[in-house]
């Protein structure tokens, strides 16, 4: 999608959005409740960036999604990217203890899903640079399940299997898609 | 908004769409990142999704 489109269906879908506000079309929705950060995102649509606030001062972070390949059914996989941006250079490794976990979480969870809001029908992988990291997704999945699900299917890769995210399993990995896309 | 299936909606701020602190060349150059897509494609092949049509090509 280039740059002009994707603004201008960002602008289209907010008009759209205030509208279906306005005619109460919100009934039965789910809320995300999580605090989250404004961020920014690019004319390509894939990447983004915040800052985090904390005890430890603000720190760049950016998300990246990288195009990993294609499904023999056509369906575009996408990695997702993520750390500490120093000197344009990323960090996946740094611990910043910025007392903001939740939120950084939910921020990036919010890019997830604006991803998959504009390209449609894609995938989305995930793995945290260390198994702790990998944890920490676990647990951002965890908090926010209900609502992630009600969007999207997650399925984690336990002993080398993907299978559907459950609580109370240690995920190596995490493949996102939309719900109820159709593989075949 | 209404997702995809039409059933559900999402409360949400947008992003600020806009130029980045870091670029495309960033990202490509990005030491950080090759490994973690590399690492992704390895592990996308390794590992056996339910569906067959489900293999990275």
């Amino acid at each position: 999608m280039s740059g002009r489109l994707f603004r201008e269906v960002f602008w289209r879908e907010n008009e759209q959005n205030e509208q279906r506000r306005e005619q109460g079309k919100w009934v039965n929705s789910v809320t995300m409740q999580k605090e989250r950060y404004s961020y920014k995102a690019d004319d390509s649509g894939v990447k983004f960036e915040f800052q985090s606030h904390g005890p430890n001062g603000i720190i760049e972070k950016a998300v990246s999604y990288s195009e990993l390949g294609k499904l023999e059914n056509g369906t575009l996989v996408f990695n997702l990217g993520f750390g500490d941006r120093m000197d344009r250079l990323f960090n996946d490794l740094s611990i910043s203890n910025n007392a903001d976990r939740e939120k950084i979480l939910a921020t990036v969870a919010n890019t997830a899903m604006d991803i998959m809001d504009h390209y449609d029908g894609i995938a989305i992988y995930a793995e945290g640079s260390t198994p702790a990291r990998t944890r920490l997704y676990q647990m951002g999945i965890n908090a926010n399940k209900e609502e992630i699900e009600s969007m999207f299917d997650i399925y984690g890769d336990l002993n080398n299997k993907w299978q559907k995210v459950e609580s109370g399993k240690n995920y190596r990995a995490f493949l996102l898609t939309r719900k109820n896309y159709k593989f075949n | 908004m209404t997702s995809k299936t039409g059933q559900t909606s999402f409360q949400r701020e947008k992003p600020i769409i806009g130029k980045l602190s870091f670029t495309d060349e960033d990202v490509r150059n990005s030491e950080v990142l090759k490994r973690q897509v590399e690492n992704a494609k390895r592990r996308l092949k390794e590992i056996q999704f339910p569906t067959e049509s489900y293999k990275l090509i």
